[in-house]
């Protein structure tokens, strides 16, 4: 076990000097949760669905609408001319009043920029649909038959008699999650499986082209000390990964990892077999820009599919279900039970069942090709 | 055959002979493409479309106002948005907390009598906490539905008040003669109604806008030809830069010495080496665009303008890998940079993500990059536009370069 553990600390200690160390384990996955965190915010100008409102009617009835447009959520500014810069803009037409006042059919211009966030775009235009359903239940109210001219003394106003409560699941969390509680276990699970198997599977291969494993075996070590020191090595690199970026996400982004333990365990039952596969990558690949190649597209292709990058449920369900076949989407799984549903390990052991199997799987693999000399 | 020529013959036929990781670097953009294409863009041609929303639906109400709450989800816009699933309160909170359903809506009790009493009530939407998007649009819905519901209740409320005192006598005590003038308010009610709706009063029609200089995506576009220019540009310089690595490695084993033996001039040398990487780029790019245009049937826009990008995007990455590589000290610091400084590109150029997705603190950094130059250009050429900028940024930029690397370099390799 001392031999393993030497074998194993020392890999570790290789990779921990390694010049471009800090940049892979801190600073690019840093990036990624920055950029990825704020992806789904938009700018910070459209957070709130702003909406500028070009308000060219010449009547009353353009500043009644405006009234009605007004809603939580949403971010009026309300201009005379055309501004220069808008995130969207609604044009309220010079005969908008004339046309309500002769009830005929009129269509509202939304303009949006190209650049625009897309959920804040669909609040927006959801809060108009509101307010046009607002005004002609209105103008149902009060009636055809009437003095339109009269409208504003003699009208029923609009009252919201059906209300809109939302709450979290019961026995689940309490704050709503952020932006980050979502992104940084999908980058977490994304450079561990980048930084065991590129780190992991070149060390696996240059030890082997440089002779080094030989010359562990020259040792008192046996095979099986040396295998399970490397193993231990690659799963030592991806606990420090994990724990680097969760010390940042705690710092930093108030990350929520529910129960620490059985995140924690994730991480472990996850890196098992990520420690398993970069040691059958560097074993069957003898070049160093095809180990970072397979690397780079495994663990993309994994990320990807497990649902790593995007939310899962914008996937479509065939997508979804090929995701199953990553142990990245078996991993994001337990995380969103233990997150954002407080489950315990009875509703996650099948994930970690799973898991293991992936790794008896890259396990036989790595001990079947697994090479002591070239 | 000058000895340049020689050289970048050489170099070229090497890399042909072990092509693997060429290969690889190849397919990983059109994997990556065709993956993000795909999940994005499942139908051809047509616009990215949601999955289906998974809704649970609590009527504890079973009155008129639910019952038309419910039967709006039988609306064939909205029957394609929601998956809807009739559940009771217990059931859906079990469903929810596995995380089964985007959202679960409860209809309240005395949901109807309260609206024909004009009387407030509040629908409640549970929202699933993994879920980022989806419960959204579950919520706006409910609240759209419920400004209709208000609507209507206020247009028809002593209607609705009759209809409601009506349900609970004997059908024998209700005599047409009573129900008669709330039968003639509601017909004038219907009438106003359709004045309104048919065609409906207001209508709203979005469109897009571009900045100046920028064109906003049209309708139908094709999601392929957007993501994998950016892929092509990130993979392009990992092949590229393993290409331009020769150079340490054949200092580091001795070559460059022995070849120095030889009457070729580092200048031969430098000049040869930065060729044969911009070549072998030339020639992958061109593969993987002709490959991308097969598979997800993109069209690159004008040849010649398409001819001239690669070209002057590979002299940068050459140019630029070749002089980095004049400062590493040796391949082990070459590696361990390179590939970080390929990634910052990605992340920040907009290989990773649509610039305008990048916080706008750190959106400047793309005009550092060979990414967003590239990936700039080839929107504007597929729009039908010259892409002077990126022309001038790549060609001036990349000239500067090359003449550090070939300076620097000779002064290294003759050391």
């Amino acid at each position: 076990m001392k031999k393993i553990w030497h074998i194993g600390y020392l890999d570790l200690k290789l990779m921990v000097k390694d010049k471009a160390f800090f940049f892979w384990v801190l600073i690019f996955p840093l990036v990624f949760i920055l950029i990825f965190g704020n992806l789904f915010q938009g700018s910070k100008t459209d957070t709130k669905a702003s909406l500028t409102v070009l308000n060219r009617d010449q009547g009353r009835w353009g500043a009644y609408f405006v009234e009605k447009l007004k809603a939580p959520g949403i971010e009026l500014a309300v201009q005379p001319t055309e501004p220069k810069e808008y995130v969207r803009m609604l044009v309220i037409p010079l005969d908008f009043s004339a046309k309500i006042e002769k009830r005929a059919a009129q269509t509202l211009q939304l303009k949006k920029d190209s650049d625009a966030n897309m959920q804040a775009g669909a609040v927006a235009e959801t809060k108009i649909a509101q307010a046009m359903v607002k005004l002609i239940a209105e103008l149902v109210i009060y009636g055809n038959q009437r003095d339109i001219k009269a409208f504003f003394d003699t009208r029923s106003p609009y009252r919201d008699l059906v209300l809109v409560r939302t709450r979290l699941p019961k026995d689940t969390i309490v704050k709503i999650p952020s932006g980050f509680d979502h992104v940084i276990p999908g980058i977490l699970v994304q450079f561990v499986m980048m930084m065991v198997l590129i780190y992991g599977g070149i060390s696996v291969m240059e030890d082997r082209k440089r002779r080094v494993l030989a010359r562990i075996l020259y040792s008192s070590a046996s095979f099986a000390e040396l295998f399970g020191g490397k193993f231990l090595g690659r799963v030592l690199m991806g606990l420090l990964q994990s724990a680097i970026l969760i010390t940042a996400g705690k710092l930093f982004f108030h990350l929520n990892l529910g129960n620490i333990w059985l995140s924690g365990l994730n991480i472990l039952v996850f890196t098992l077999a990520m420690a398993c596969l970069s040691i059958f990558v560097g074993s069957v690949l003898k070049k160093e820009e095809l180990i970072v190649g397979v690397s780079v597209l495994t663990a993309n292709m994994f990320a990807a599919l497990g649902g790593c990058w995007w939310p899962a449920e914008i996937v479509p369900p065939t997508f979804r279900a090929l995701g199953m076949i990553s142990p990245a989407y078996w991993a994001m799984d337990v995380f969103h039970k233990v997150i954002f549903f407080g489950k315990g390990f009875d509703a996650v052991w099948p994930n970690f069942l799973v898991l293991l199997a992936f790794t008896a799987v890259f396990m036989v693999l790595a001990l079947r090709f697994f090479k002591i000399n070239e | 055959m000058s000895r340049t020529t020689l050289i970048i013959r050489n170099d070229i036929k090497r890399r042909l002979k072990a092509p693997m990781a060429t290969i690889l670097f190849l397919v990983i953009p059109l994997a990556m493409t065709a993956l993000i294409g795909m999940i994005f863009n499942p139908g051809s041609g047509s616009e990215t479309k949601l999955p289906a929303i998974k809704l649970l639906l609590v009527d504890k109400d079973k009155g008129l106002a639910s019952k038309f709450l419910i039967g709006a989800f039988d609306q064939k816009e909205i029957k394609d948005m929601f998956q809807v699933t009739l559940v009771e309160e217990a059931a859906g909170e079990k469903l929810m907390k596995k995380g089964k359903a985007s959202a679960m809506l409860v209809i309240p009790e005395h949901f109807s009598d309260d609206l024909a009493e004009q009387k407030t009530s509040t629908l409640e939407v549970v929202k699933n906490p993994a879920e980022e998007f989806l419960p959204g649009v579950a919520e706006e819905f409910a609240r759209t539905m419920a400004v209709g519901l208000s609507a209507i209740a206020q247009v028809f409320a002593d209607e609705l008040k009759v209809i409601k005192s009506a349900s609970k006598l004997e059908l024998e005590s209700i005599s047409i003669a009573q129900m008669t003038p709330f039968l003639e308010m509601a017909r004038v009610k219907i009438i106003a109604l359709k004045s309104y709706l048919s065609p409906l009063l207001l209508q709203l029609k979005t469109s897009t806008t571009a900045k100046p200089g920028e064109t906003a995506k049209p309708k139908g576009f094709n999601i392929f030809a957007y993501i994998m220019p950016g892929m092509l540009i990130m993979f392009l310089l990992f092949i590229i830069e393993a290409f331009m690595r020769e150079i340490q490695n054949e200092r580091a084993d001795g070559k460059t010495r022995r070849m120095m033996f030889s009457p070729l001039t580092t200048r031969e040398l430098v000049t040869a080496r930065l060729f044969s990487g911009w070549l072998m780029g030339v020639l992958v790019c061109f593969l993987a665009m002709a490959v991308g245009s097969l598979l997800f049937h993109i069209n690159w826009g004008n040849p010649l303008l398409v001819f001239l990008l690669v070209v002057v995007s590979c002299f940068w990455c050459a140019a630029f890998f070749g002089m980095l590589n004049a400062f590493f000290k040796n391949k082990n610091q070459a590696g361990a940079f390179s590939s970080p400084i390929i990634l910052v590109f990605a992340a920040f150029g907009g290989s990773m993500l649509p610039l305008e997705q990048i916080p706008p603190g750190m959106r400047w950094l793309s005009k550092f990059t060979v990414n967003n130059w590239f990936i700039t250009g080839s929107q504007q050429i597929m729009d039908g536009k010259i892409p002077s900028g990126p022309f001038l940024v790549l060609a001036v930029s990349g000239l500067l370069f090359a003449v550090v690397a070939v300076i620097a370099l000779r002064r290294r390799l003759s050391t």
